[in-house]
C-alpha cells in the first residue's frame, strides 16, 4: 500500500523532513496510553503535571481515484492513502466526507476487535496509531493499549486481536502492554478510591465493565452492544444511515425528555435497551462470581466512552442499577470527567506504573 | 499489567481488616501511579513472604506493616520521590529501622505466644485431667506406688550377658530381654573428653560409653488400666515416633517393660545436655557424648514412684546388658536429676527426675544419693530455694556431703567456701569451653537438649 502525505500531516510521510521527524519522535519518549476503541483511537500523554489527548475517528472511506479527487483532499488537509486504484480517506476526514455525500464509513475494527471482513484494518490501523503517537524515538518506548473484555458470543477471538495490536505496535518500537478497558476507566477516575469500583467503558463496538478492588480487576466481562449497534438499529427503524445518527446524536443527545423526532424517540429506546444489557449483565457477573472481597463501603460506578455522553444518561443507567437487587453495594454513578479520554488517560497511569 | 496473578487469591491474602488499612495508607498518596506502585508493591511484597507467616493472625498484621513501611521507604526516599501525607520524620526513622522493629515485635510475639501457650497448656491439662477422672474414674490398681515397694535384688549381676538372636524387628539377649530395634538410628559417633581427677590435660575418648543416666520420660500418658488399653499403646507408639525423629534417649522402657532401642549404644542421643558426673578416676561433662541414656515412660513426681514393676525388671536386665558390654561401672550408673545442672547459673538439678526415689536397690546398683554430686564438690555449684520445694522439702543426703566436703577443703585452703566455689566454678568453665568447642567443631553445633 502506497501511503501519501497530505500537507501538513507529518505522520504519514515516508520521508519526512528533519524538523517533522524531530517533532513527531520526541513526543513518544514518554509513555503513552492508547484506547484502540472501535470508533475512535485516543492518545493520551504526560504533558507537564497534566495529560493531553488527541484522538482520530477509526473509519475510513474508499473513494474512486482521480487527479481531481486527490486534489480536493489536499487542499483540505484530508488524510488519504491511495490502495488497488482507490483512494482511502480515513480518521476524522472520513466523517466529514461521509456525512458530505450520505454514505456509511466502514471500521478497521468492528466490536472492539479488528474487523475480520475487512482487508484493510490492520493497515489501516498501523496508520491512524501512527498519526497519533509518531514512533519512538529509541526502540522500547513503553506504550499501554487498551483491549475488550472477552465478547459473549466470540470470547477466544479476544486473543487474536490482542496478540495481533501487540505485534504492530512493537513492529513499530514500542514495547506493548495491554490494560482491559474497564480497569483503564478505573485506573482514570477513581484514584480517589483507591482504585475500587465499577469501570464501564461505553464505546462504539462494545460496553466494557470491570470491577476492581484496590487496583486488582476482580472480573471484567463485556457485552456485545455499543453506540454503533445503537445507531445502526436507529437507521434501521428510520430509514438514515448509521453515519448520520452519529451525527445527530452528537449533535446533542438529550434523554431525559421524550421527544416528537422519529430519530431522537428511538434513539432513546435503543439507549434503554443498551443500558438494560449493560445492567443485566453486571447482575449476572455479580451473582456468578465465585468469591467476592467483603466490602466496607459502597462500590462507586463511573461510567466512559462516547456512549455515555448524551444528556440524561448517567441518571438512566443508575435507576436501571437501582432496580436491581445486587449482592453488594454500590455507591454513586457518575460520568468520567473527560469520557471520551477516560480509557487512554487510564492506560497512561497504567503506562507509567509499568515505567 | 499490575496484577497478572489470580486477582481473588491475592485479595484472599489479606483479610478485611488489612485491606482496609491497605486502603487508608493509600488515600494518603496524592500521585495517582504513586498510589498504584504502592498498591502493587505491598501485595506482592506481602504475597513474597512465607505463607506459614501470612496466615498466622497477629504475625500476618506484623508482617503486612513491615511490608507497607518498605513500599512507602521506597517510594519516598528512593528517586521516586513520592509523597505521602503523613508525618515523614518518625515514618523515617521507623523506615530505617524497620529490621530491627520487625525483630523486636516478632521476638515479643513469639515470647507472649510461648507464655501463653505454656499457660494454656497447663490450664487445658489440668481441666482435661480433671474431667477425664470425673467421667471415668481410675481403678485402684493405678500405677503410683510408694518407692519401697519394690524388693531389693536377690541375686548379683550375671558375669557375662550375650546376644542370643537378632533379626529385623529386635534382639534377645541371654538374660531375658527383649529390645525393639525398629525406631533405632544410629546417631553421630561418640567424641568426649575425660578430665582426670588429679588435674592432669585432659584425655579424648570415643567409642564406648561410660556410664548409663537414668530418665524419666515425663511424656503424657493414659491411666494403667484396662480400659484403657488403646490409650496407652497410641500414647506410648506417638512418643516412640517423636522421640526417634529427635534421637533423643538411646533406649525407652514402657510401661509393660517393653525396651526400645532409639539411638545406637555407640551414638550420641540427646538426653543430658548441660550435665556433670564422676568416678573415681575421671570427671565427665555434658554427659550425651559420654553415657548412655535410659529414659522410663513416666511421669516422675518427687515423693511418688510411677514406675511399674515389669519397668524394673526390664531395667534391671537393660542394666545388665549395658554394663556387661560396655563395662560400665556402677559408679556411673545415675540418675538425671543428680547429674543435670544449670551451666549459667551455676546450680544444681536443673532437670530433677529421678533426684529422689530411684530404685537403686532393686537394679542392685549402689545408692547414688549418697554420693556427694561432684557438680558441688569438684566444680563448686550449688543449689537455690526452688529445688528444695521441687524435692518435697529435702534434698538427697549426697548434697549435704559435699557441701560439708567443700566447706572443709576451704578451711584447709585458709579461704572462704565463697572464694573456693568461685575457683571451681572457673575450672567448670574452662572445662566446658574445651567441651564446647571440640562439639562445635565437630557437629557444627552444641547438643543441648534435656
Amino acid at each position: 500500500m502506497a501511503i501519501r502525505k497530505p500537507r501538513k500531516k507529518a505522520a504519514l510521510t515516508k520521508r519526512p523532513t528533519a524538523t517533522v521527524r524531530k517533532k513527531a519522535s520526541s513526543r513518544s519518549a514518554k509513555p503513552i496510553g492508547l484506547d484502540l476503541g472501535t470508533s475512535t483511537v485516543v492518545a493520551a500523554r504526560p504533558n507537564g503535571r497534566g495529560v493531553s489527548a488527541s484522538s482520530e475517528l477509526n473509519a475510513f472511506i474508499e473513494l474512486p481515484k482521480s487527479r481531481f479527487t486527490e486534489q480536493i483532499l489536499d487542499q483540505n488537509g484530508i488524510d488519504f492513502v491511495r490502495e488497488n486504484g482507490h483512494l482511502v480517506v480515513y480518521g476524522n476526514g472520513a466523517f466529514k466526507f461521509a456525512n458530505m455525500f450520505n454514505t456509511e464509513t466502514r471500521r478497521p475494527m468492528r466490536h472492539g476487535l479488528v474487523n475480520a471482513g475487512e482487508p484493510y484494518a490492520q493497515r489501516l490501523l498501523e496508520v491512524i496509531v501512527e498519526k497519533l503517537i509518531g514512533k519512538p524515538k529509541t526502540k522500547g518506548g513503553l506504550l499501554c493499549f487498551s483491549v475488550p473484555g472477552p465478547p459473549q458470543s466470540t470470547p477466544s477471538s479476544l486473543v487474536y486481536h490482542e496478540a495481533l495490536m501487540k505485534q504492530m505496535l512493537e513492529n513499530m518500537g514500542f514495547e506493548a502492554k495491554s490494560i482491559n478497558e474497564g480497569l483503564a476507566v478505573v485506573f482514570a477516575e477513581l484514584e480517589d478510591q483507591n482504585f475500587s469500583g465499577i469501570g464501564i467503558s461505553l464505546g462504539g463496538g462494545l460496553t466494557n465493565v470491570c470491577l476492581a478492588y484496590l487496583s486488582v480487576p476482580v472480573f471484567t466481562f463485556a457485552v456485545d452492544k455499543g453506540g454503533d449497534d445503537v445507531d445502526e438499529a436507529v437507521g434501521e427503524v428510520t430509514g438514515e444511515t448509521a453515519t448520520r445518527i452519529k451525527a445527530i446524536k452528537e449533535e446533542g443527545l438529550d434523554l431525559r425528555t421524550k421527544s416528537r423526532k422519529k430519530v431522537i424517540g428511538a434513539l432513546q429506546i435503543y439507549y434503554e435497551d443498551l443500558i438494560t444489557n449493560v445492567v443485566d449483565g453486571i447482575a449476572d457477573a455479580l451473582s456468578s462470581a465465585d468469591r467476592m472481597p467483603r466490602l466496607d463501603k459502597p462500590l462507586p460506578v463511573v461510567l466512559g466512552g462516547g456512549s455515555a455522553l448524551p444528556k440524561g444518561f448517567v441518571e438512566r443507567f443508575a435507576k436501571a442499577l437501582e432496580a436491581k437487587k445486587l449482592p453488594i453495594e454500590l455507591g454513586d454513578v457518575t460520568i468520567a470527567r473527560e469520557p471520551l479520554t477516560a480509557t487512554a488517560r487510564g492506560a497512561l497511569i497504567a503506562a507509567q506504573y509499568e515505567n | 499489567m499490575p496484577s497478572p496473578r489470580s486477582p481473588l487469591a491475592l485479595l484472599g491474602l489479606l483479610n478485611r481488616r488489612l485491606r482496609a488499612r491497605l486502603d487508608s495508607l493509600s488515600s494518603r498518596i496524592p500521585d495517582p501511579v504513586h498510589k498504584l506502585w504502592f498498591i502493587n508493591r505491598t501485595l506482592e511484597g506481602f504475597e513474597a513472604k512465607p505463607e506459614g507467616l501470612r496466615r498466622l493472625p497477629i504475625v500476618r498484621s506484623i508482617v503486612f506493616h513491615y511490608v507497607a513501611l518498605e513500599a512507602i521507604g521506597e517510594l519516598v526516599w528512593s528517586p521516586r520521590q513520592g509523597k505521602i501525607f503523613l508525618p515523614t520524620s518518625p515514618l523515617r526513622v521507623a523506615y530505617r529501622l524497620r529490621h530491627a522493629l520487625l525483630l523486636v515485635v516478632m521476638l515479643a510475639v513469639g515470647f507472649t505466644g510461648y507464655v501463653a501457650g505454656n499457660y494454656g497448656y497447663g490450664v487445658g491439662r489440668q481441666g482435661a485431667d480433671w474431667l477425664f477422672s470425673q467421667l471415668i474414674p481410675v481403678p485402684a490398681v493405678a500405677s503410683n506406688m510408694p518407692p519401697t515397694s519394690f524388693a531389693p535384688r536377690a541375686s548379683p549381676p550375671p558375669q557375662n550377658v550375650w546376644l542370643v538372636r537378632a533379626d529385623d524387628d529386635g534382639e534377645l539377649w541371654s538374660n531375658g530381654l527383649r529390645v525393639v530395634t525398629t525406631f533405632e538410628k544410629p546417631g553421630p559417633p561418640r567424641i568426649y573428653f575425660a578430665f582426670p581427677r588429679d588435674g592432669s590435660p585432659p584425655i579424648p575418648k570415643g567409642g564406648a560409653p561410660v556410664g548409663i543416666v537414668y530418665h524419666a520420660s515425663q511424656s503424657d500418658m493414659a491411666p494403667l488400666a484396662r480400659e484403657f488399653n488403646r490409650n496407652i499403646l497410641s500414647t506410648t507408639h506417638d512418643l516412640l515416633g517423636w522421640l526417634s525423629t529427635r534421637e533423643i534417649y538411646n533406649y525407652i522402657i514402657d510401661r509393660f517393660g517393653q525396651v526400645y532401642r532409639i539411638v545406637s549404644d555407640d551414638g550420641v542421643a540427646v538426653h543430658a545436655g548441660a550435665s556433670i558426673w564422676a568416678d573415681e578416676n575421671y570427671e565427665y561433662l555434658n554427659l550425651n557424648e559420654s553415657f548412655i541414656g535410659v529414659a522410663f515412660e513416666s511421669r516422675w513426681d518427687a515423693g511418688l514412684e510411677v514406675i511399674t514393676p515389669a519397668q524394673v525388671q526390664a531395667a534391671l536386665n537393660l542394666t545388665d546388658v549395658l554394663r556387661s558390654r560396655h563395662n560400665i561401672a556402677d559408679r556411673n550408673c545415675v540418675p538425671h536429676g543428680l547429674v543435670s545442672v544449670n551451666a549459667t547459673k551455676k546450680l544444681i538439678g536443673y532437670h530433677a527426675d529421678w533426684a529422689r526415689g530411684f530404685p537403686f536397690e532393686a537394679l542392685g546398683l549402689e545408692d547414688k544419693y549418697l554420693l556427694p554430686p561432684p557438680s558441688i564438690a569438684a566444680f563448686g555449684f550449688t543449689y537455690d530455694e526452688d529445688l528444695v520445694e521441687r524435692l518435697g522439702g529435702e534434698l538427697w543426703p549426697g548434697v549435704a556431703q559435699a557441701e560439708r566436703e567443700l566447706n572443709a577443703r576451704a578451711r584447709d585452703d585458709g579461704i572462704t567456701p565463697e572464694v573456693l566455689r568461685a575457683r571451681l566454678n572457673l575450672r567448670y568453665q574452662q572445662n566446658i569451653a574445651l567441651v564446647n568447642g571440640s562439639s562445635s567443631k565437630r557437629k557444627g553445633f552444641t547438643r543441648a537438649g534435656r
